[in-house]
C-alpha cells in the first residue's frame, strides 16, 4: 500500500467531518456553480482559495497532503490551459519559433486561458472540498435524498467497495510478484504487470459472483438500502454562517462579473 | 426438538453429468452444533448456498420448519431470511459504508418498519461487541472485526439458523477463540449451527454431529465419537483422526478427552 494516507482516509478524520453531508455537497455545488458560471476568473481564484483555506484549516488536513492530492489534477489543468493559451501566428503579445512553427500568445488566448484556468481551479478547489470532508457512503446518500435513482446509488456503493477489494488484490499480487522478482528489469515488469491485470480481471468477476451471493443472501432485491443513521446537529450558529457565506459569494459574483477579465 | 431445516434427496450440478451435491437428505433440529467436513471441492460451500436459497437444487425437497418449499421467490425469500449465511470472505459479505449501515441491510431488505431496523441493528452491534466501530468504514477493520461484522448482519436478520462457511479461516488465535466463545453463546440461545470446517481439532472438541462430505455425497452423519472411529472412512475423504482422540484412544481412556483440561483431568484422576 502507499505511504501516504488516501483521500479516504484524510476525510475520515476530517475537522469538517461532524457538519451535515447535505449542507456541505450543496456548499460545494454552490461554488462549483458559481465559480464555472463566472465570467470572470478572479471569482473561481477567490474560491479556490476560501475552499483551500477551509479544507486546511477547518479540515486539518496539512497542506503537503492536500497539495499531493491537488497536483494530479492540476498538472492536467496546466497543460490545457497551455494549449489554449498558444497560438499559430506571428503577432499578438508574444511570438516566437519552435522547429519552424510560429507560435503566439495573443490577448484573446491569454484572457481564455486564464478564464478557464480560474474556472476550473475554483471548481477543482470545490469537489476536493467535498471529497476530503465527506466519505463517499455520506455523498450517495446525499445524492439518495436528492432521488437519484437507486440502481445508480447501489452501482456506486458497490464500485466504492470493489476499489478497496481489488486495491488489496492488486497489492498482495504485485508482493508476491516482487517476491518472485517479477519487476527485476523493464521486460519482466511489463509482462508481469499484464499477469498481474489478467489476474485481476478474473478475480474481479468471482468476487463480483460472491458480493452478489452474499446480497442475495440477505435478501437482496434489486435495491440497496441501508438505515440513515446520521445525527448531525442542526446547529443554528452553522446556519447563519453557510447562510452568511452563501450571501457574500453571490454578491461577490456579482461584482466580478461587471468587470473585464483583464 | 423442534425441526428446523430438512432436506430430501437434494442434488445440484453447476453442468450436466457433474453433480456437485448427490442425493443429501438430512435434518436440522433446534439447538444443534453440526460440524460439516470434507476436502476441497466436495460441495460443502454448494451445500450451504442451497440451504440458504441462493442455488436452486436440480431436484429433492427442502422443508423449513416442517412446511415443503417450492422454488417461488417468496419461500426462496424466507430461505434467505430463515437460514442465516456467513460468507467464508467477509471482504465479499460487506457493502455498506460503516460497520451500522452494513447491518442495517437485511433488515432493510425485510421491508421492517425504521424503527425495527434501528433496534435490531442497535442488538447485533450489542452482540457482536461493535460499538466502538459502528461509525468505522469496513475497510478499515481487521479479519476478524470484519468477521464479526459479517455475523452481526445475518444475527440482525433473526435466523433461525446459522449457517457458517470456514469462519476461523483469516482469523489469529485471538480472533478465532473469540469468535468460538461467539459460537458457544448462539448455541446457548438454541440457534441450530452448521460449522464448515477443515480442523478436524475444532469439530471433535465443539460439534455434537459430524457430516462428512465426499465428491457430493453425504458419506457420515453421526456423533463425533462414531465418525472419528472409521478410520478407513477418513482416510479416504482425505481426514485424519483428531490429535485428542488419538491420544485418549492411545492412553485407553474413556471417554474420550475433548479438551486437553479433559486430559489433564483424566492423567492426574489415574493411578500412578
Amino acid at each position: 500500500m502507499s505511504r501516504h494516507p488516501s483521500m479516504d482516509v484524510l476525510c475520515a478524520s476530517s475537522g469538517l467531518k461532524k457538519i451535515s453531508p447535505g449542507r456541505k455537497f450543496s456548499f460545494a455545488l454552490y461554488c462549483m456553480v458559481l465559480s464555472i458560471a463566472g465570467k470572470n476568473p478572479w471569482m473561481g481564484f477567490f474560491l479556490a482559495a476560501l475552499l483551500s483555506g477551509i479544507t486546511l484549516l477547518a479540515g486539518k488536513i496539512s497542506l503537503g497532503n492536500y497539495l499531493r492530492l491537488l497536483s494530479v489534477p492540476f498538472g492536467f489543468l496546466i497543460v490545457s490551459c497551455i494549449t489554449l493559451l498558444i497560438d499559430m501566428g506571428q503577432c499578438g503579445l508574444w511570438h516566437g519559433s519552435l522547429l519552424g512553427v510560429n507560435l503566439c500568445i495573443t490577448k484573446t488566448s491569454l484572457s481564455q486561458a486564464i478564464l478557464v484556468l480560474g474556472r476550473s481551479i475554483g471548481a477543482l478547489c470545490a469537489l476536493y472540498f467535498l471529497s476530503l470532508s465527506t466519505p463517499v457512503p455520506e455523498i450517495i446518500g446525499v445524492l439518495a435524498k436528492l432521488r437519484v435513482p437507486g440502481f445508480f446509488t447501489g452501482l456506486m456503493y458497490l464500485i466504492y467497495r470493489c476499489i478497496f477489494i481489488l486495491f488489496s488484490m492488486h497489492h498482495s499480487m504485485k508482493t508476491a510478484a516482487k517476491s518472485r522478482m517479477g519487476f527485476r528489469d523493464y521486460p519482466t515488469s511489463l509482462s508481469s504487470v499484464g499477469k498481474i491485470y489478467a489476474n485481476l480481471l478474473h478475480r474481479s468477476y468471482s468476487s463480483a459472483m460472491e458480493m452478489f451471493h452474499a446480497m442475495e443472501s440477505r435478501c437482496f432485491q434489486g435495491e440497496i438500502a441501508f438505515y440513515d443513521f446520521s445525527h448531525y446537529s442542526t446547529n443554528k450558529k452553522q446556519k447563519i454562517l453557510f447562510t452568511l457565506a452563501y450571501v457574500f459569494l453571490f454578491a461577490l459574483f456579482t461584482l466580478f462579473s461587471q468587470k473585464e477579465i483583464l | 426438538m423442534n425441526e428446523i431445516l430438512r432436506m430430501e434427496h437434494i442434488c445440484f450440478s453447476y453442468e450436466k453429468n457433474h453433480p456437485v451435491l448427490n442425493d443429501i437428505s438430512l435434518k436440522i433440529t433446534e439447538g444443534e452444533k453440526i460440524a460439516l467436513l470434507g476436502n476441497n471441492g466436495a460441495g460443502k460451500s454448494t451445500f450451504f448456498l442451497c440451504c440458504n436459497g441462493i442455488l436452486k437444487p436440480d431436484s429433492g425437497c427442502i422443508y423449513l420448519k416442517g412446511k415443503k418449499l417450492t422454488q417461488n421467490r417468496k419461500d426462496t425469500f424466507s430461505l434467505h431470511e430463515n437460514a442465516g449465511l456467513i460468507f467464508q470472505d467477509s471482504d465479499h459479505q460487506i457493502i455498506g459504508g460503516t460497520v451500522e449501515t452494513e447491518i442495517s441491510f437485511g433488515p432493510m431488505n425485510l421491508k421492517l418498519p425504521p424503527y425495527e431496523v434501528k433496534e435490531r441493528t442497535e442488538k447485533a452491534i450489542a452482540e457482536m461487541h461493535l460499538e466502538n466501530f459502528r461509525n468505522r468504514a469496513p475497510q478499515y477493520l481487521s479479519g476478524g472485526e470484519k468477521k464479526r461484522v459479517g455475523i452481526a448482519g445475518i444475527l440482525a436478520m433473526k435466523p433461525k439458523l446459522l449457517l457458517l462457511d470456514e469462519p476461523a479461516s483469516c482469523l489469529d488465535s485471538a480472533n478465532a477463540k473469540l469468535l468460538e466463545e461467539n459460537l458457544e453463546k448462539f448455541a446457548l440461545l438454541g440457534f441450530p449451527l452448521i460449522i464448515s470446517t477443515h480442523d478436524v481439532d475444532f469439530a471433535w472438541k465443539w460439534a455434537k454431529r459430524i457430516l462428512i462430505f465426499h465428491q457430493g455425497r453425504l458419506v457420515a452423519d453421526d456423533s463425533p465419537e462414531k465418525v472419528f472411529a472409521r478410520k478407513s472412512l477418513l482416510h479416504t475423504c482425505g481426514l485424519t483422526q483428531p490429535l485428542l482422540y488419538q491420544t485418549g484412544e492411545l492412553l485407553g481412556l474413556n471417554p474420550l478427552p475433548k479438551t486437553i483440561e479433559e486430559l489433564s483431568l483424566h492423567i492426574s484422576s489415574s493411578p500412578a
